[in-house]
């Protein structure tokens, strides 16, 4: 950057903000300034670049499309305006595309939904499966829900043998078939029994009971497609009741545990959950349960898997597979693996699992430190340092100021470690807390984590200071201050460069330098007087100290010169022996301990003169 | 054309066609910040979702201190912060634009005439992308707001919640960073030296 007086026009110059006169007074210096035209050269690529980027605008379809997406979550109840929840959605994505394949048929999926009609309409051919074949040509347009039928006690005793047949038949081509096909199919091929008003759901329902345990099967993935197709509603009297019977049969258990996973209800969940009792499908189920990540059933599955971890080898690597396979979705399955790591869990897994559902893993983790259940609130803090996100230090805070998990909250913080938990930290320190422990323990944590945290990684942290307030600012500076080795002088030369630093966080990075934590730099010490002299005549509170700390420096190094040159930048006119007597009071106070008291009595000193 | 404030005074009275007015005629510069600040358009599209339906629930509040597009960017700002910080999506700050997200005919991005320039000239662009997406929050929010939306510095100062100096100072920070990172310009020395 241009070391010409007229470099700080320059800024104002390229951003038009520059008065006219003063535009072309610059503009005509720019005639005899390299730096600065170089400089302008630089700041007109910049512009370039940023004028560069590409400013979108929506095309029509895009427009129109984010328009209504608006106008929905405006008119939508209260809560409800949400945004998609893409994780659940992309885990059911399997399920919607079967559902997509069978929406594709629009005209069936539609009449699916609709009444029966006493004359059917004339097929519509693009409503037709390919693979239906010629039944399809037959295929009225009117079936109901499929559970919707009026019952027919004329060939019922038939109905039972043709849906099977149609199922057999489906079941040959359904390894190739997708589940939307396989109910497409099956819709198109018992249309004709449909007709005859008669009762297919409670004969597809008596299937999963029938000995041919493939044809169970079959009829359950039926189920399940149909489920989440929204062909069969998920509280159909005794579906659950029906599945739940047949789960217990072994050759068609897992179909059933899928269609109910399918249906997805509290209801299903119990089921899945008694069913764990069931020695052979205990492993299912578990992964069953750890997939779904419910909050209802975690504590079912908490007990399941910390009997495990407590058992046989053979059960603990059980716990540990259906632990790779638990979904982080609510607070609740976050609570699962803290419950886990306490009994035992290996610590490689509980971080693996958070790494993997970082995404989600991570808001849940911020959420239960702000959040008001103490238990949840815990096993975060337990969690947090794991996680691997260095961005819940400022979560962890807040539990720790909010809710007085200091103790908690420092073990959390000393873990995570690195900047954005010394900023975080800082923010603790100069909080106004409600316990002196609580601020002591701000006080131990930012220290310790401030000595773990290397030179560079400090000195950055003061060079991000915008983001902070002025009293974490301060924090770092009392740290700046300090700070000895080779640490010091970077972190006290980012406090004092930085831009939006304030007068007093200067001040203060002076003192450490007038205190000999540097070597002394009399031009340095008085370049950065001379810059900031007209700030220190405006802000004599916050720059006094700062004033009167190079003045001893340049005064105990017998740098008369740059003093005089120094005291005439503050406006001040002194008799040698006045600055002698000054410089004696202020060096008292800089030696004495409290930094807070000496920057307040040096602006005292100032202001009162010799 | 109606003004936003009459325009906003209808929506504030339940004029549902007078506030589409209002979101079309802001949607897209609102879109462009969210997509600035949070880097990747998936959550940009949510935020301006969110924006526009705060501003409806909140139109009774809009005292018409500022302009409508002011009020609106500020609460597309305190959304983006929300999710920035919860989500901490700088990370995953996406180094192109959809391919549907056409760029504005007029803007330099399009002057590239031969391939190989273009192709300089897109690996430029990534570089200013990225670089933008490593600037803090309120730097990257007063640059995009300042230089790149063309906002006069009380419009940035009052949508950020802070003052004209301050904002100056942010954008004259960005700036340095930028030009620092993107190598355009000579050396540098102390900024404290040079504040504008």
């Amino acid at each position: 950057m241009s070391r010409c007086r007229h470099a700080r026009d320059l800024h104002d110059y390229v951003d038009r903000e520059l008065p006219l006169d003063a535009a072309l007074a610059f503009e005509a210096h720019l005639d005899s300034c390299a730096s600065c035209r170089a400089e302008l050269a630089a700041a007109r690529a910049l512009d370039d670049a940023l004028l560069a980027l590409p400013r979108p605008r929506l095309a029509t379809a895009d427009r129109q499309r984010l328009r209504a997406a608006i106008a929905t979550r405006i008119d939508a109840p209260t809560g409800s305006a949400r945004p998609i929840d893409r994780p659940s959605l992309r885990r059911l994505a399997p399920l919607a595309a079967a559902a997509a394949a069978l929406a594709a048929g629009v005209t069936l999926f539609v009449l699916l939904r609709a009444p029966p009609r006493a004359n059917p309409p004339t097929p519509t051919p693009s409503a037709t499966p390919n693979s239906a074949g010629s039944q399809a040509a037959t295929a009225p347009a009117t079936p109901a829900s499929l559970f919707a039928v009026a019952p027919n006690d004329a060939g019922r005793a038939d109905v039972h043998s043709e849906v099977a047949a149609i199922l057999r038949q489906l079941a040959k081509g359904h390894a190739a078939a997708e589940g939307g096909e396989l109910l497409t199919n099956f819709l198109v091929a018992i249309e004709p029994l449909r007709q005859r008003g008669l009762p297919i759901a409670s004969t597809l329902l008596a299937l999963l009971h029938d000995e041919d345990g493939e044809l169970a099967t079959t009829g359950a993935q039926l189920l399940a497609t149909a489920v989440v197709a929204g062909t069969v509603r998920r509280d159909e009297p005794g579906l659950i009741a029906t599945l739940d019977r047949a789960l217990r049969r072994a050759d068609r258990a897992t179909a059933m545990l899928h269609a109910l996973e399918a249906i997805g209800t509290r209801g299903a969940y119990e089921a899945i959950v008694n069913a764990a009792a069931i020695p052979n499908l205990r492993e299912p189920v578990l992964f069953a349960l750890a997939g779904a990540g419910r909050a209802d059933t975690r504590e079912a599955l908490q007990r399941c898997l910390i009997e495990l971890l407590r058992g046989r080898p053979t059960d603990v690597a059980l716990a540990e597979r259906v632990v790779a396979r638990l979904a982080i979705r609510n607070v609740e399955s976050l609570q699962l693996l803290a419950a886990l790591a306490r009994a035992g869990l290996t610590p490689a897994l509980v971080d693996e699992r958070l790494e993997r559902t970082a995404a989600t893993a991570r808001p849940l983790l911020a959420a239960a430190l702000r959040g008001d259940d103490p238990a949840a609130r815990r096993d975060a803090l337990s969690l947090a340092p794991r996680a691997g996100d260095p961005t819940l230090a400022d979560a962890i805070v807040d539990a720790a100021i909010a809710y007085e998990e200091g103790a908690a909250a420092l073990a959390a913080l000393r873990a995570l470690g690195g900047t954005p938990a010394l900023l975080a930290v800082a923010r603790w320190k100069s909080a106004s807390v409600p316990t002196k422990s609580l601020s002591q323990l701000g006080e131990e944590c930012f220290a310790a984590i401030a000595a773990a945290t290397p030179p560079a990684d400090l000195a950055q942290a003061v060079a991000d200071v915008g983001g902070m307030t002025p009293r974490i600012a301060l924090a770092f500076a009392d740290l700046a201050i300090t700070a000895g080795g080779a640490g010091g002088p970077p972190l006290r030369a980012a406090l004092l460069d930085h831009p939006l630093s304030t007068g007093e966080l200067r001040a203060r990075a002076a003192l450490a330098i007038a205190r000999g934590h540097e070597p002394f730099a009399p031009e340095r010490a008085l370049a950065l007087l001379t810059a900031l002299a007209p700030e220190l005549v405006d802000d004599a509170n916050a720059d006094g100290g700062l004033a009167g700390a190079l003045l001893v420096l340049l005064y105990e190094h017998g740098r008369e010169a740059e003093l005089t040159r120094g005291l005439a930048a503050l406006g001040w006119t002194k008799s040698r022996a006045q600055v002698a007597r000054l410089a004696a009071a202020a060096r008292r106070i800089l030696d004495e301990r409290s930094l807070d008291r000496s920057v307040e009595r040096l602006d005292t000193l100032l202001a009162l003169g010799p | 054309m109606e003004d936003d404030r009459a325009l906003a005074e209808a929506a504030s009275r339940g004029d549902r066609v007078a506030f589409d007015q209002l979101v079309d005629r802001y949607l897209d510069r609102t879109l462009r910040i969210c997509v600035r600040l949070l880097g990747n358009y998936e959550d940009a599209e949510d935020a301006v979702q969110e924006t526009f339906a705060r501003a409806w629930s909140r139109l009774k509040s809009f005292a018409g201190r500022s302009t409508f597009g002011t009020w609106v960017t500020t609460i597309a700002l305190r959304h983006c912060t929300d999710v920035d910080r919860a989500r901490k999506s700088r990370r995953r700050h996406v180094r192109e634009l959809p391919a549907d997200f056409d760029a504005d005919r007029d803007g330099a991005a399009s002057r590239a005439a031969t391939p190989p320039r273009a192709v300089e000239q897109r690996e430029l662009l990534l570089q200013v992308e990225g670089a933008l997406a490593r600037l803090p929050t309120r730097l990257r929010t007063a640059l995009t707001l300042r230089t790149i939306e063309g906002l006069e510095y009380e419009e940035v100062a009052r949508t950020m919640g802070t003052s004209i100096r301050s904002a100056r100072l942010y954008v004259w920070e960005a700036r340095q960073r930028l030009t620092r990172e993107l190598e355009l310009g000579p050396a540098t020395r102390p900024a404290s030296e040079e504040r504008p």
